[in-house]
C-alpha cells in the first residue's frame, strides 16, 4: 500500500470551461491520494503548503507565484502534451521536476480529427453546409480518398494513428521524421515510405493532403513556410491539429486566397482564440474548430490516469515518467 | 460484340437525364461510337410530373438520375425499353409496370460504394466531434479550447445492411479500433473474424451500438424501419448516420429523440422529402450534420457509375441482359424467347 500524497489540482480559472478533465482527475487521482482543487478565490500560498504533487491543467494554469509558494512539491505534472507555452526555464531554475502527458494519450483524438478534416474537405463540406441551408441538393461534387496521397510531417504517435486509419481508405501514406522508423515498421503502420526530415521538399509536391504532427519549438516553427507551401499542389489541402505556428499562417492565407491551395482543416492557430478579424474566417474551403481535436473523452481519461500513475511513482520514491524538465 | 442498332430500324436514341454535364461523362462517347444517338436531357427535373413523359417521345433508353418513372409514364411511352439508373436505388421507378412491359432497369452496383463509404465515415466523425456547433462558434468569434468531444476509438458501431456499401464502411472502420456489429437479413448471426465483424439480430444491433449507420435499400420492408420504437431501443447518446434513403427513418421521431436528450446526434444526407423542407425540425438541432444527398457525388463514383451504365446500355443494345439488370426475370418473361431486341 502506497502512502497517500497531498495532490493539488489546478483547474481552469474559467468557470465555463468544461469539467471533463476535472472529473477524470478527481476519479483517477482522488481515489488513491488526498486531492484538493485549487480555489482562486482563496489565498494562494496556504493552498500550496504541504503539497507533494501539483497537477496543472494543460500546463497553462500555473504561475511563478504558485511555484514560489510551494514548500515541498516533488513533481509538477502538466496535464497535457504540448509545453511550448509553459515557462519551463523558470521551473528548471527553481529545480522543480516537470512531467507531461506524452503523445500516445491524445494521439487517437488528433488522428480521428485529422482524418475527419480530410473526409470533409474532400467533399466540400463548407459548401455542402451552405447548400443544405439554401435548398440545393446533389452538390457539391467531391472526391474519394482512395488513391490520394497523404504526407505526414512528423511521424510520432498521432501521425502513426492517422497512418493506420488512412490506409484502409486506399490512401498512399508518406511521411518524414527526424528519426524515421525502419521500413518494415512504417509498412506495418500503413505508410508506403517515411523519409528523413531533409526529404520534405521532395515529397511535398506529391501530396494531396499535408498534415503536420510535430511539437512546436524553435526548429519546427513555420516548418511549413511560404516556400514550402509553394511546393505543394494547387489542389492540395493542409491539415493542422498540432500547433498553429508550425505553419506560416499569413503565407497559408495568401496561398488559399490565390488558389494555390485548395483548402485547410485547422484546429490550431498562430493566435488563440482565433482573432475575430482573421482572414481565415472568410475563406471558402476551410474548416475551423477551436483547439478541441485532442481533447476527446478518451484523452481526458488517459491523461488523468497517467497523472495518477506519476503520483503513485512519487509516493513510492520512483522517478516520474515523461519528465520534460 | 459490335452493335449496329440501326440495322433494320431507326437509330436508337438515348436520353441523358443527369443534370450538369461533367468531365466524368466522357464514357458516354462509347454509346455514340456504337451508333446510338445521345439526346440532351440535362435540364430534366426530378419531380413526378408529366414533363418527363413528353421528353421520352422516341427515346429507346435513358441514362437516368433520380427521375420518377411511373406507370403512367411507362404506359404512355411503349418505345422506352431501357432505364439505366446511375446509382443503386430504383425506388422511384415502378418496377412492376416496367417488368410487365419488358423495360429493363439497370443500376450501377459498384460505382458509388467507395464514395458513399467515405462520406459515411466523414459524417460519423463530424457528428461525434459536434462539428456544426464548433464551426459556428469559431465563426461567431467564440472559443472553447479543450472541450470534450467523442472518439470513435473503442465505440461500438452498427452497420445495418451488409451489401457493397456496408462492407466498405466496415472495411474503413477497421483502422479505428472500434467494435463492429452488423445486421443483414441475408447473413446468419455469428462472427466473421476475417472482416472483424460480428453479425447480430436487429434488436441486439439497436441495443448495443454507439453509432448506427444505414446501408439498406428502400422497400416496403424497410420503409420507416428506424422509428421512435427503434430509437427507444438504442442507447442514450447513440448517434444515427443515414446516407442510404430518407424514408428509412422517421425524421420527426429522430428530431424528438435528439431534442429530448435520448439520441446524441445524427448525420443525415438523405431525407423523407428532398430537398429538405425549410420547416424540418432537423434544421434546428446543432447535434445534427446535414448534407443534401451528396454521399455518392464524387468524381470517382461518377466516372465508374458512367462506365457501368454505358456497359449496361451497350449490352442491352446488343440484345444481352446484363447482370446489372435488377428485373431480369420479369424482362425475360415479358420478351419471351425472342431475346431483348
Amino acid at each position: 500500500m502506497v502512502d497517500k500524497l497531498n495532490v493539488l489540482y489546478l483547474p481552469s480559472p474559467d468557470p465555463d470551461f468544461p469539467k471533463h478533465f476535472d472529473n477524470e482527475v478527481i476519479a483517477a487521482v482522488g481515489e488513491r491520494h488526498h486531492l484538493t482543487l485549487f480555489d482562486p478565490q482563496e489565498e494562494l500560498a496556504p493552498q500550496f503548503t504541504n503539497i507533494d504533487v501539483v497537477i496543472d491543467l494543460g500546463g497553462s494554469v500555473g504561475t511563478r507565484a504558485m511555484l514560489d509558494a510551494c514548500d515541498r512539491v516533488r513533481l509538477w505534472q502538466v496535464l497535457g502534451m504540448g509545453i511550448d507555452h509553459f515557462d519551463l526555464e523558470y521551473w528548471k531554475q527553481q529545480g522543480m521536476p516537470v512531467a507531461n502527458c506524452p503523445g500516445p494519450l491524445s494521439a487517437v483524438g488528433l488522428a480521428e480529427s485529422a482524418l475527419m478534416f480530410m473526409l470533409m474537405l474532400a467533399r466540400g463540406y463548407p459548401e455542402a453546409r451552405k447548400n443544405i441551408e439554401s435548398g440545393v441538393q446533389y452538390a457539391p461534387f467531391g472526391f474519394e480518398l482512395e488513391g490520394r496521397t497523404l504526407l505526414l510531417v512528423g511521424f510520432g504517435a498521432s501521425a502513426r494513428e492517422l497512418s493506420v486509419r488512412a490506409k484502409p481508405f486506399g490512401m498512399r501514406v508518406l511521411g518524414v521524421d527526424i528519426e524515421p522508423p525502419a521500413p518494415e515498421e512504417a509498412t506495418a503502420l500503413g505508410a508506403e515510405y517515411v523519409g528523413q526530415a531533409e526529404e520534405l521538399d521532395e515529397l511535398l509536391p506529391q501530396a494531396d493532403f499535408v498534415s503536420v504532427h510535430l511539437p512546436l519549438n524553435a526548429a519546427t516553427r513555420h516548418i511549413i513556410d511560404g516556400r514550402r507551401l509553394s511546393l505543394m499542389r494547387d489542389s492540395a489541402y493542409i491539415i493542422n491539429v498540432a500547433r498553429g505556428a508550425l505553419v506560416d499562417e499569413d503565407a497559408m492565407v495568401e496561398a488559399l486566397s490565390g488558389d494555390r491551395l485548395a483548402g485547410a482543416g485547422l484546429d490550431v492557430f498562430a493566435q488563440e482564440p482565433l482573432p475575430i478579424g482573421s482572414p481565415l474566417l472568410s475563406m471558402p474551403n476551410v474548416i475551423l474548430t477551436p483547439h478541441i481535436a485532442g481533447a476527446t473523452d478518451g484523452t481526458a481519461r488517459r491523461r488523468a490516469e497517467a497523472a495518477a500513475e506519476n503520483c503513485d511513482r512519487v509516493a513510492e520514491g520512483l522517478e516520474p515518467l515523461h519528465r520534460v524538465g | 460484340m459490335r452493335v449496329s442498332p440501326s440495322s433494320g430500324s431507326a437509330t436508337r436514341r438515348i436520353l441523358v437525364a443527369l443534370g450538369e454535364p461533367l468531365p466524368e461523362f466522357a464514357a458516354l462517347a462509347r454509346l455514340e461510337r456504337a451508333g446510338l444517338e445521345l439526346v440532351d436531357g440535362y435540364d430534366l427535373p426530378e419531380s413526378p410530373d408529366g414533363y418527363l413523359e413528353q421528353r421520352l417521345a422516341g427515346i429507346w433508353g435513358v441514362v437516368a438520375g433520380g427521375q420518377y418513372f411511373t406507370r403512367e409514364v411507362l404506359e404512355a411511352r411503349p418505345e422506352l425499353r431501357v432505364i439505366a439508373r446511375l446509382g443503386v436505388g430504383y425506388d422511384r421507378i415502378d418496377v412492376e409496370a416496367a417488368g410487365e412491359r419488358g423495360v429493363a432497369i439497370t443500376i450501377t452496383p459498384n460505382g458509388n460504394a467507395s464514395s458513399v463509404a467515405d462520406f459515411t465515415l466523414g459524417l460519423m466523425l463530424a457528428v461525434l466531434r459536434e462539428i456544426p456547433g464548433w464551426t459556428s462558434l469559431v465563426a461567431s468569434g467564440g472559443w472553447r479550447g479543450g472541450s470534450p468531444t467523442r472518439d470513435l476509438y473503442g465505440a461500438t458501431v452498427g452497420v445495418l445492411g451488409f451489401g457493397r456499401i456496408g462492407r466498405r464502411v466496415a472495411g474503413r472502420l477497421r483502422g479505428f479500433e472500434c467494435r463492429i456489429l452488423a445486421h443483414d437479413p441475408l447473413i446468419e448471426p455469428g462472427s466473421d473474424s476475417e472482416r472483424g465483424v460480428e453479425f447480430v439480430d436487429f434488436a441486439r444491433l439497436l441495443a448495443e451500438v454507439d453509432v448506427l449507420t444505414l446501408h439498406v435499400p428502400l422497400s416496403d420492408a424497410t420503409r420507416g424501419m428506424i422509428g421512435s420504437r427503434e430509437m427507444g431501443m438504442m442507447r442514450q447518446g447513440a448517434i444515427l448516420v443515414n446516407t442510404a434513403r430518407g424514408p428509412l427513418v422517421d425524421e420527426v421521431a429522430l428530431a424528438d429523440s435528439i431534442r429530448s436528450g435520448h439520441l446524441g446526434g445524427a448525420g443525415i444526407d438523405v431525407f423523407e422529402v428532398e430537398p429538405l423542407p425549410e420547416s424540418s425540425p432537423l434544421r434546428q438541432l446543432p447535434q445534427v450534420v446535414l448534407t443534401g444527398h451528396v454521399a455518392a457525388h464524387s468524381s470517382g463514383a461518377m466516372r465508374s457509375m458512367m462506365e457501368e451504365a454505358v456497359d449496361s446500355v451497350l449490352a442491352l443494345a446488343g440484345g444481352e441482359l446484363p447482370s446489372s439488370c435488377v428485373n431480369l426475370d420479369a424482362v425475360r418473361r415479358a420478351v419471351g424467347s425472342g431475346g431483348f431486341l
